[in-house]
């Protein structure tokens, strides 16, 4: 089987620099790497090993192996809405949440910085410099319409051939209104990635107020609030075909939080690799991946193309 | 004179002023003094004085018609003001300040002026009216961008109201069409499409068609269309691109000129699978606005893509990239076939060149503003409005 030469959805695993950890690893070995989070509700799902799980390419079970998630690179690639909507506070905070999502990377791990209005702008390319990217960061600023699909794609796009896991973090507060490209370009260019795409909101309040009468006829004022948690769903689509999530933020404040969160998470999470064998050589590969014998729910990318 | 004859006499004056605050406050003055008389336990006086006395107030008012208000007093007329004199975030401000009471006080004033038998009153009144109407619409769509649909409800009916009065005097009102157009660009801008074609249905009972006009109306139809099947978004209305074809075609029939509702008319046809658009978008290559040239070839680009053609949609999305090279769509739509077809340092390397160039304006990309309909249009519209406010 030939499988692209990078990423491509499988990731090719020509990795000829790996750490000795990564056993798994070695130069000259080729097969198919999947990224997988188990959860159990709200919580993550840790210290699980390969022989726990289940995987299926084209129905065909196959004989994994567990890479050590320590000591692969994480290339962060941050995709930023920087639309007329996030004027002010909100753009405050996510700078905010962004300082401190840098500080939370390990010394090889390189970031991009991606913006976003009616045009897409790659103001940092990949690279280990913190400085750089703080300096990026520092040079947004909000205004016009809001291009997710072309951003998300140059994301995609940008994804280098090297053996680190790949990142797409794509923060938006609003639906798409110029983008030239259309969802299904763009799902189809993630199903030729091996990216996980992570998309962060913000949850909108709403409000109700209803007034309950006595038998008296006294009235008690009752407010109701609850929050609404919709990335639409081309964000939705996005993460579940690359086997990501959609986190929410309650407020601007908690932006920060969301942030760690989602590179802790990410961190977390299990990579299992493969030989793919008894399946056909070139074309679209569905997956599936399932726990054996644990309780828990597992996300992972949908499939992958060969090519 | 008796007493109701001599009112009569004084809201005859009153009218030639045109000006209803006047006509209470001379009103009021004479009646309380007439009551005073009636009332007192002198004798009253005789019919003559009272006719003298009237006559002489109606010699005074008629002499001293520039002194009395025409026009809005106050923050409202700074508003208008403001607005005439080219600063109109300045007057959305100053209109922020303004009460409905004053609002509805000052507008009563400019339809007595506008209602006048004197012409040069009434068409003062007409171009405040105009002026009017104007700041509060950029106030209606400014309230938008804050989220606040009252206020923008509330300021559009403010200016509808004076559109209303105008386009009763004069059905033809050239004040009127560019402001509707105007309107319609605003609410494109916003993405209100269902708002947009209330509007627009409302506008066309009452004035019919300009090509101008026209091309809105299509532009509506897409954009819904475009919303609701591209985007997946519920825009309120799903659009109809047979419409939107047929307000082009319209459009074009009473201005054979007007490039962008060919290209419209080109788009929406491929979006048909109507191979009469390849035609169309064909013609308008031939053109020499690079602008259009660029997007009919993006167009043709994603229209061989659709069909399988890859090869040849490259080519066009490459030929659209030589036309407008700072532009970003065409590049993307590149990028994006190569991404396809396993060439991902291709791909890569084209995010690359259109991302990372310096310089570039947020709106460099004919497709950002085809994108935003006829907004683009607004700054045109805005400029001939602008030239029909002045007092």
């Amino acid at each position: 089987m030939r499988i692209g030469q990078w990423g491509g959805v499988a990731a090719l695993i020509a990795c000829a620099t790996l750490s000795a950890a990564a056993q798994q690893f070695k130069s000259g070995t080729v097969g198919v790497r999947v990224d997988v989070l188990v959860t159990n509700g709200q919580q993550l799902v840790r210290g699980l090993q390969a022989s726990d799980f289940e995987l299926r390419d084209e129905g065909v079970l196959q004989a994994l192996t567990q890479v050590d998630v320590e000591e692969i690179p994480l290339n962060l690639i941050l995709v930023f809405d920087t639309s007329g909507s996030m004027a002010g506070q909100r753009m405050r905070a996510l700078l905010d949440a962004s300082g401190s999502l840098l500080d939370g990377l390990r010394e090889r791990d390189r970031v991009a910085l991606l913006s976003f209005s009616s045009r897409v702008r790659l103001l940092a390319p990949l690279t280990p410099s913190r400085q750089q990217i703080r300096g990026a960061l520092a040079m947004l600023t909000a205004r016009g319409a809001t291009s997710l699909r072309d951003a998300a794609f140059a994301g995609l796009a940008l994804r280098e051939a090297d053996p680190g896991r790949t990142l797409l973090l794509i923060f938006s507060d609003g639906a798409d209104t110029s983008s030239w490209l259309k969802a299904p370009a763009v799902l189809e260019s993630a199903r030729r990635t091996d990216a996980v795409v992570y998309g962060i909101g913000i949850a909108v309040p709403q409000y109700s107020t209803s007034v309950q009468r006595s038998p008296n006829g006294a009235g008690t004022r009752r407010e109701v609030m609850w929050m609404v948690r919709d990335a639409g769903k081309f964000l939705q689509s996005l993460t579940e075909e690359t086997g990501g999530r959609v986190l929410f933020a309650n407020s601007n404040q908690d932006l920060r939080a969301t942030f760690r969160q989602t590179l802790s998470e990410f961190r977390d999470r299990y990579v299992l690799s493969y030989s793919p064998s008894g399946v056909s050589a070139n074309g679209w590969h569905q997956i599936s991946v399932k726990l054996k014998a644990k309780s828990g729910t597992v996300t992972a990318r949908r499939g992958y193309f060969a090519e | 004179m008796n007493f109701r004859r001599f009112l009569l006499v004084v809201s005859a004056a009153a009218e030639m002023l045109s000006c209803s605050r006047t006509c209470v406050a001379v009103f009021g003055v004479v009646r309380i003094r007439q009551q005073t008389q009636y009332s007192s336990p002198v004798r009253p006086r005789t019919s003559f004085s009272l006719t003298w006395r009237a006559l002489i107030a109606c010699v005074l008012l008629c002499h001293g018609t520039a002194a009395w208000p025409q026009s809005p007093s106050g923050s409202y007329g700074e508003a208008i003001d403001l607005l005439r004199a080219g600063q109109d975030d300045l007057a959305v401000r100053k209109l922020a300040t303004v009460t409905t009471y004053e609002i509805q006080e000052g507008r009563a004033t400019l339809f007595n002026a506008f209602a006048s038998k004197q012409r040069d009153v009434s068409e003062r009144a007409a171009a405040t009216m105009r002026a009017a109407a104007l700041v509060h619409t950029e106030r209606a769509f400014a309230a938008i961008a804050r989220d606040n649909e009252k206020e923008f409800r509330d300021q559009l009916a403010f200016a509808e109201s004076y559109i209303d009065k105008l386009v009763a005097a004069d059905h033809r009102s050239a004040f009127v069409r560019t402001w509707r157009v105007l309107v319609l660009g605003f609410f494109h801008e916003a993405r209100m499409v269902l708002a947009a074609s209330q509007f627009a249905r409302r506008a066309h009972d009452a004035s019919g068609d300009s090509a101008e006009f026209l091309l809105a109306l299509g532009v509506t139809e897409e954009m819904a269309w475009w919303i609701h099947h591209e985007e997946d978004q519920d825009p309120g209305m799903k659009g109809d691109l047979k419409d939107a074809e047929r307000h082009y075609r319209q459009a074009l029939i009473l201005a054979p000129d007007l490039i962008e509702a060919r290209v419209r008319l080109g788009h929406v046809l491929l979006l048909r699978d109507d191979a009469e658009g390849m035609k169309i978008l064909t013609q308008v290559g031939e053109t020499t606005d690079v602008q259009y040239r660029y997007l009919a070839s993006l167009f043709e680009g994603e229209s061989l893509e659709k069909r399988g053609d890859l090869a040849e949609a490259e080519r066009r999305y490459a030929a659209a990239v030589s036309l407008i090279p700072t532009a970003q769509s065409a590049y993307l739509a590149l990028a994006h076939i190569r991404h396809a077809r396993g060439a991902r340092a291709d791909a890569a390397e084209d995010v690359r060149a259109t991302a990372q160039a310096s310089g570039v304006g947020d709106i460099s990309d004919p497709w950002f503003l085809y994108s935003r309909g006829t907004a683009s249009r607004g700054r045109t519209y805005l400029d001939e409005a602008r030239r029909m406010i002045a007092p």
